[in-house]
């Protein structure tokens, strides 16, 4: 079973494009999670740091408990009341080490999201931490 | 073709995002067939807010589609999303929706994409349903 962790999120400022140009992303992890087996945790940060309605990015940092890292990720944001995503394709870039960024993440409804996120790896596996979109 | 407001309290896991007929013009079915769409704007302009007008009639007995909740969803090409922020819709007569402010920020065909009562699953007889136009930005 999957590992779902909810939060719920204030409202952002919204300035022009975040999530378009390069992004920044804050100290303190937004969540932590792991995958169901353990094979991987996870800290994610976003940009705004308060997830906000519109396109925003995410910094995925993942890591196995041997220190191992995925060979690749891919992200897809889900709505599960709709019971579709989004017609934006995320864009995933692997920085290394673990680092994964993920641009044009297009929450453009308020609402539950889900980010459903398959990691490549030594152990491939599934998470979809979830996101309160005010 | 009949809509079934129950269906707004379900859920369902599928995969994959739903097919998406874009047309030309200001005037289109969604993509169920459940309502007849019809839009118009101020001036479209690079980098200035454009408001829509959005109508929503049922098809099958004419009426105007009240809270229908529509959200946006605008993009020059699947990687080109507009720039936040995010446009909101205001219902002002029963199915009439101001949707604003919508910023374009290349020129282009871009492609906007309204939601319906993004609230309940997607499915022919839920009240869900999709409209996707062209709009050309000089």
């Amino acid at each position: 079973m999957k590992t779902l962790f909810l939060l719920s999120l204030l409202l952002g400022c919204g300035g022009d494009a975040p999530g378009t140009d390069a992004p920044t992303f804050p100290g303190a992890a937004l969540l932590t999670t792991s995958s169901p087996d353990g094979a991987w945790s996870f800290e994610l940060r976003s940009d705004p740091q308060l997830l906000m309605r519109g396109v925003v990015s995410i910094q995925y940092r993942v890591k196995s408990p041997d220190g191992g890292v995925p060979s690749g990720m891919e992200v897809l944001p889900w709505m599960p009341a709709m019971g579709h995503g989004t017609s934006v394709t995320p864009t995933v870039k692997d920085e290394g080490g673990g680092v994964f960024t993920v641009t044009h993440v297009n929450f453009y409804m308020p609402g539950l999201w889900e980010l459903r996120t398959h990691v490549e790896g030594t152990a491939p596996d599934d998470v979809a931490p979830q996101f309160q979109i005010p | 073709m009949t809509v079934d407001p129950n269906q707004c309290a379900a859920r369902v896991e599928g995969i994959g995002v739903p097919a998406e007929e874009v047309h030309d013009g200001t005037e289109a079915d969604d993509d169920d067939c459940k309502y007849r769409v019809t839009w118009s704007s101020t001036a479209v302009e690079q980098r200035r807010d454009v408001a829509f007008t959005l109508t929503l009639v049922n098809k099958s007995d004419g009426k105007a589609v009240a809270g229908a909740v529509p959200s946006v969803e605008a993009y020059l090409t699947p990687t080109h999303p507009a720039p936040n922020p995010g446009p909101t819709a205001t219902e002002g007569t029963p199915g009439t929706y101001k949707i604003q402010p919508l910023r374009f920020d290349a020129k282009g065909k871009w492609i906007v994409r309204f939601h319906f009562f993004g609230g309940c699953t997607d499915s022919e007889t839920s009240p869900h349903g999709h409209a996707a136009f062209f709009v050309d930005v000089p």
